[in-house]
């Protein structure tokens, strides 16, 4: 059971590598799939392993946040993009 | 079709209560039930006073539908598993429309985002223009591989399931 | 709750070759978020081996405990599987328009 958590853990870091040198910005955005499917596997497995039932209830908060999360980025990142266009529209 | 909502039926709020019985059983480790019957019993005066319909599907489709979503999702997760882990690549990504045939927004959404997770099909947008039927815009994994057979399998089980779509043909 | 101890050899192997092949869906997912041409090629491959890897990783950890621990997995697993189709299809849509803008 560790040793699936370890293993987890390093497929995790494997996928973050991309997130960290990914030339586009959907690669940095992937992480949000990445926590939200992996990082919900990892504690489901650390809830077995160590036996922990409360870390069940850290698996739903994280896929409730992994649900949301993407929502609010876009958004977020929608709304700046369209702050830019204005100010080098005003500059210009 | 219908603007004006009409109250929910009976079955309708019995198969909302089971699924609020099966939800409070998983998040309170099965205790306190107590407590449960008067939430339960808030939660359906509201669905019922606020008109809140619980999609309508045709129990009949539902097995068929779940066994084709299951079989989809494990072909498409070894599709993309093999194309990850296959020594030489053989990918021609690109982006594809396919015009939809569903009626509703409610269940052109949903197609959409099913489609998501069948073999080497993704969806990205749904375009609408009034006059014509409306169009998703896809990203393909794999422009020389049949990605249209699934999309219009899972469109046909989708129109058999859901009540407010009529199924296209009666074959199969 | 229950150790290894309490399932028969059967149904412990069964879960082993489940939990497996879960870690092989997650492997795939991350060797396909590397080595694809496309970053929406890279959307594609953690959004579909992931979910069906997590199926898999929670079809395995349901051998060990109650009944309601497995509803609740099976939900987290629902959960998951409908954040990740529609947050796929949102972050797909968004870099789309950046793209074509650009």
């Amino acid at each position: 059971m560790m040793m699936l958590a370890v293993a987890l853990l390093l497929t995790m870091l494997l996928g973050l590598w991309r997130v960290v040198k990914g030339p586009a910005l959907l690669d940095r955005l992937l992480a949000v799939q990445l926590f939200g499917s992996t990082g919900v596997a990892l504690c489901l497995v650390l809830a077995q392993a160590l036996n922990q039932p409360a870390l069940r209830d850290v698996a739903l908060v994280l896929a409730l946040l992994a649900a949301a999360a993407p929502a609010a980025l876009v958004q977020r990142l929608k709304h700046n993009h369209a702050l830019k266009a204005d100010s080098s529209e005003e500059q210009s | 079709m219908a603007i004006t909502r009409s109250k929910p039926k009976i079955t309708q709020l019995i198969v909302a209560a089971l699924a609020i019985a099966l939800c409070w059983a998983a998040l309170t480790e099965n205790r306190g039930w107590w407590f449960f019957i008067p939430v339960c019993g808030a939660i359906l005066l509201w669905l019922y006073f606020a008109n809140i319909q619980v999609p309508a599907i045709r129990w009949r489709a539902l097995p068929g539908f779940l066994l084709f979503f299951a079989r989809q999702l494990v072909l498409g997760a070894f599709d993309v598993g093999w194309r990850a882990l296959a020594p030489e690549q053989k990918l021609a990504p690109g982006w594809q429309r396919y015009p939809i045939s569903l009626s509703e927004p409610a269940s052109q959404r949903l197609l959409a985002s099913m489609i998501s997770l069948l073999p080497g099909t993704c969806s990205a947008e749904i375009e609408q223009h009034p006059p014509q039927a409306a169009q998703l815009l896809l990203h393909v994994l794999d422009q020389q591989a049949d990605w249209q057979a699934g999309v219009i399998a899972l469109e046909q089980q989708l129109a058999r399931l859901l009540r407010q779509e009529t199924p296209a043909g009666t074959t199969l | 709750m229950s150790d290894i101890g309490e399932l028969s050899l059967f149904s412990f192997v069964l879960s082993s070759g489940l939990l497996f092949i879960g870690l092989l869906f997650f492997i795939a997912g991350s060797i396909g978020m590397l080595r694809f041409p496309d970053s929406f090629s890279r959307l594609h491959a953690v959004t579909k081996a992931d979910s069906l890897g997590l199926g898999s990783v929670i079809a395995g950890l349901m051998f060990y405990s109650s009944w309601w621990q497995n509803l609740l997995m099976l939900l987290i697993w629902l959960l998951v599987m409908a954040s990740g189709t529609v947050s796929c299809q949102l972050l797909a849509r968004f870099c789309k328009a950046k793209q074509d803008q650009a």
